[in-house]
Order: structure tokens, then sequence, then C-alpha cells
């Protein structure tokens, strides 16, 4: 009787593991080559002053890619118990990022960052992740599902979850020619999300009409936080150094700095650009992110420890923590702008990159809704 | 037939040899281009002995570099632009020895009298953007361009002086027409058929501060970013030119 207790026990162990984590077994292959497999470019539309985004050759943007890569960002399907997406971090009308200073994930798990805006995101060539750790948009696609705080599942259950998907089946096939579904893999679903992303880019905003001459200009206080902003007021007002690591027109530098945010020993106890390179250079350093959309996008820093753009302003303004290796142009920035009347004029200036088209755009919305 | 055949073959024998190519073995020439402090390899974050009992510590060591040739009756265009990115390079120990360099391998051999560089960019060059290049191109950079002065930024050089009363960041850029340095080495390259000849071009960090024991101010002096500072960019742009040392191997 024992020995069948444990006979019993062990099959069923078996059993269970084999659906986890041997997902091929029991489901049904799936000929999908019925289906005609004819992608269509989906040429990304660089706006002027834009600098040239850098495609893979191994995954060409495709409508039918872009179309999966749409459907998997909102999908929960890759998620442990299908609470979560890529669109639970990363909401529209926020600019793709969730109003959290730490992002919540899977049973109301807190992650370990603030969530990053994807606006624009595939102009970015020097890594991803507030400290770089993964160098493109295919490779960081396949980090959150396994993430413990995020969606905590085996992507092997992903996989076998959407080969068993009939909608996705067909989607598979349209978009990367898979003759049946055991073809699904990970990089598929990476390389269709990171397509989309791709798309995600955002120019519509005031700043971006002024730079094209389709409005005459800026308001005065706004015009002024922008030569403040770019340090070229002609002395006329506090130069705020700002665009040092927020360069115009993408609003980053595409890098890394320590924005005096922490002390020497929070450094320590931090995963940074340090973590990565094992620099003694890149000590407290994080990605510097993009100022676009910035009023949608509070609160602020990877740890979301400053709730406005009062509070940002403010730090720069007194030159943060020091530190060994606070940047420094931090300090050399801090104390400015000093004046309320300055600061106000900065803030204007910010609000003018908030893009409404692009956090209404139809085309990044969710497909499930529409 | 066989004699046909056989004189047909010949013909075309030699309508091959008459077609073969001169082979004229070209000449290589390899720049490298180092960052030193005092003559030491230059390594991010790393505190220096500066004068006077301070130290320095250097956060960012950048330079573009444009318009490299070599001359003698007539010049020979080497490369338009490159980015000596000596803010990552030398922030690892293990490649701050290496440098950048940069092998031109199909150069015509002879006696070259005259290398010729600028720290900088022409002033055509000067008014491209960054959307006027593809990732990696060194001009593709946002980070290099100053959008409020419409031009690239030539140089950056960031740091720390560290003196008994306090840290004084400073940070150095140069960028508009007006700050290009053209420097020009006046020196006899030999480049031999099928044979590589190294130069190595060393650029003193210290230098830049302190010239024939004249100790640049940088307490008073620490940025210069904006048009009022154009002095102090004339300072620092001068000073590096004269930080740069060759070396033929």
């Amino acid at each position: 009787m024992r020995s069948c207790i444990i006979l019993l026990f062990t099959v069923l162990i078996a059993f269970s593991g084999c659906r986890k984590d041997d997902p091929q077994v029991d489901d049904p292959i799936v000929d999908l080559q019925n289906i005609a497999y004819n992608p269509s470019a989906h040429t990304i539309p660089i706006p002027p002053l834009f600098p040239q985004m850098v495609i893979p050759a191994d995954n060409p943007t495709t409508q039918e890619g872009v179309l999966l890569g749409r459907f998997l960002f909102y999908d929960p399907i890759m998620s442990r118990d299908s609470s979560i997406s890529c669109a639970t971090c990363h909401k529209q009308e926020l600019s793709f990022t969730d109003g959290l200073d730490k992002s919540i994930g899977i049973d109301g798990k807190v992650g370990k960052r603030s969530s990053m805006s994807l606006a624009n995101i595939g102009f970015a060539n020097r890594g991803l992740f507030w400290d770089g750790r993964v160098s493109s948009l295919e490779i960081q696609a396949l980090h959150p599902v396994e993430d413990p705080n995020e969606m905590d599942e085996k992507w092997p259950n992903v996989i076998r979850k959407l080969q068993v998907h009939p909608t996705y089946q067909q989607m598979f096939r349209k978009a990367f020619g898979i003759k049946n579904n055991k073809e699904i893999t990970k990089e598929m679903v990476a390389k269709a999300l990171a397509q989309f992303q791709r798309t995600m880019v955002s120019a519509g905003s005031k700043y971006d009409k002024f730079i094209r001459q389709e409005i005459l200009d800026l308001d005065n206080d706004e015009f002024e936080g922008m030569s403040m902003f770019n340090d070229n007021s002609g002395g006329a007002l506090k130069d705020g150094g700002c665009a040092h690591c927020h360069s115009p027109v993408l609003f980053t530098a595409d890098n890394y700095f320590n924005n005096g945010l922490l002390t020497d020993a929070q450094q320590a106890m931090t995963q940074t650009r340090f973590n990565v390179t094992g620099f003694n250079s890149d000590m407290g350093k994080f990605r510097a992110v993009s100022l676009r959309n910035i009023a949608l996008t509070a609160p602020y820093m990877h740890d979301g420890s400053l709730a406005s753009l009062d509070d940002v302003i403010e730090h720069y303004s007194t030159g943060g923590v020091p530190s060994t290796n606070v940047d420094g142009l931090i300090p050399e920035h801090g104390a400015v702008p000093t004046s309320a009347s300055e600061k106000d004029k900065l803030i204007k200036f910010l609000n003018t990159l908030t893009d409404t088209e692009f956090i209404n755009n139809p085309a990044f919305k969710n497909p499930f809704e529409q | 037939m066989r004699i046909a055949t056989l004189l047909i073959s010949m013909i075309v024998l030699l309508g091959a040899c008459e077609k073969e190519p001169m082979v004229v073995e070209k000449a290589g020439l390899k720049l490298t281009f180092k960052a030193v402090y005092d003559s030491e390899p230059l390594l991010l974050s790393r505190n220096y002995e500066f004068m006077n009992g301070d130290s320095i510590r250097f956060q960012r060591a950048d330079l573009i570099i444009s318009d490299i040739s070599i001359g003698n009756s007539k010049n020979v265009s080497l490369s338009q632009v490159e980015w000596l990115g000596f803010s990552e390079k030398n922030a690892d120990p293990s490649k701050i020895e290496e440098g950048f360099s940069f092998n031109f391998n199909d150069v015509e051999p002879g006696v070259y009298t005259s290398l010729y560089w600028n720290i900088g960019l022409n002033q055509v060059q000067n008014r491209s953007t960054p959307a006027n290049y593809t990732f990696p191109h060194p001009l593709s950079n946002a980070e290099l361009y100053w959008a409020g002065w419409n031009s690239y930024i030539f140089s950056r050089t960031d740091g720390k002086l560290l003196t008994e009363s306090g840290t004084y960041d400073f940070s150095y850029h140069t960028g508009g027409d007006i700050l290009t340095r053209a420097l020009e080495w006046n020196q006899n390259i030999e480049l031999k058929a099928g044979e590589v000849k190294e130069i190595i071009i060393y650029i003193d960090y210290k230098k830049i501060f302190v010239q024939d024991g004249e100790v640049y101010d940088i307490k008073n002096n620490l940025s210069s970013h904006t048009s009022a500072q154009i002095a102090v960019a004339h300072a620092i742009a001068d000073n590096m030119k004269l930080a740069v040392k060759y070396e033929l191997k």
C-alpha cells in the first residue's frame, strides 16, 4: 500500500513536471502551411531631426510582426497567473510608464525599479534597463517573463500557451513563417515585442512643432526655459546644463550618469552601471532617461524617489547627495536655477515635451479593447 | 582540329595574361591615440598627483578628431572623422594601454613629411547634426551635439580637483568652429610596400593644465559651456594642442 502511494505520488509529480517543464508533450502539432506567409515591410517614419533608427538585420520590421508584438504586449498570457502583461507597467496614457515609484508585479510583489518610458526606445543604442545590462530590445524582452517580481513565469510554459493558442499560431505563422505551432520560440516573442516597441516614436509635442517650424513660437517662459535647458541664454538666465545628459532631440544622451542620488554607501548596495561593467568610474550611474513626455512619467529616477518635476529641479539645484563619483556636471550646476521664476520656466519648457498624439495614438492602444 | 584547339587555348591564355592587372603593393599606417597623465596611462576615476599638493581625477576625457592626412608633395586623406572616447576605454584598467588604433592599409608607399589632423571638426562637418548619420558613426551620437552652440562638442574634459580647501568640479567642453585646432607633425614618415608603420599619438591630460610650469587656474575657471566662458574654452583647446606628443615606431 505504501509503495502504491509513493508510485502514484511519483507519477503525479512526473506528470505535472512534464506539463510544466516539457510543454511539447501531448500538445498536437498543427500544420500552418496553408496560411499564407507574405509579410509586408513596416516602415517606421523617422521624424525630421531625429537620428536614424538601427534595426537588426535579423529582425526587420513587418506589419505582421508589429501586430503580433502589440497583441503580446497587452496580453497577460506571458505571466504565471495571467494577471500581468507588459502594459501593466507600461501604460500608454503615461507614456508607457506606470505612475509608481516601483512597479508592482505578480501577487502584488513590488519590483526594484521604477518603470521606464518606452517613448522612442527604438533609438536607444547603448543598453537598456536603468543599468544598461542588455544590449537590445530583443534581449530585454526576454527578462520580465522570468523575473519573480514581474511575471514569474517560465519561458517553456509561455511558449506552450502560445503554441496551443489558435490565434497566436496564425499570427506567428504570418509574422515569422513557421511551418507548425511547435516552431514558436521565445526569440520570436522577443522579436515581435521589439518590433512593436520600435514603432513607439514620439515626435508630436509642442517642442517638436516649434523646431519643425509648424508653429511660430513657444511662449516667452517656455522659450526662456529652453534657453536655460540648453545653456544658451547668453547670460541673461541661469544655465541649467540639462542638455548634457538629456541631449535634444531625443532628450537623452543614451548614456549613464551618477546624478547625485545616492551616497557612496548606498551606491555600494545598489545595482548600478558599475555592476554591469565593473569599472569604478561607473559607480552610482544610471541611464539618463528621455525627458520626452516627462510631465506624464512621475515619479522620477530609478527608484521613483522624486515625486514631481519640482522635486527633480530642486534636486539638481542643490547638487544632490555628495559622493566620490557624483558627476562633476551636477555640483557644477548646483544652485541653478535658483529662483522660483527660473524653475517655473524650466518646468514650462519640460511641459512642451508632452506629446498627446503619442499617448492617444490608436496604433499603440490595447488591441483587445478595440 | 587539335592544332586549332591548341591555338585557341594559347590565344585565350595570352589574352588572360594581358588582362592581369599590375599588382602594386601598398603600405600600411597605424595611428594609435593614447590618453596619458604625465606619461602614465590615464585611468578614469583614479586620483593623480597634480600641483602644489593637490590631486586631480578625470571623469570624462573624449575628443572628436577629423581630417587626418599625411602629406609630401600632395596630401593623402586617411580619415574624415574619428572618436576618441577615453571616458569609456580608459575606465577599464585592462584597456588603458590600448588606446584607439586606426589602421590604414592602402597607402601609397613613399616618404611623407607631415601628419595632419584636427581636434574638432571642419566647418562643413560641423554644419551637420546627429540626424545626418547612422549609429555607430561617431557623429550620430546626440550626446556629442550641443544644440545651444549649433555645434558638436569637440572635446570633453571633466573631473575633480581635490584640494585641502575642498573639491572643485571642472567641466571643459569645446565646440564651435573657432575652437577647432589644427595639428601638424613634421617628420619624415617612410612607408614601405608591404610593411606597416605605427605612429603613437599621446594626449597628456596633465599638460592640458600645466604648461612649462604654469598651472591653469582651475578653481576660478571651472567650466566652458557658455559664450561667456569662451576664453576658458580657447585656453583649454590651445593647451590640448600643446599636450600632444608623437612617437614613430
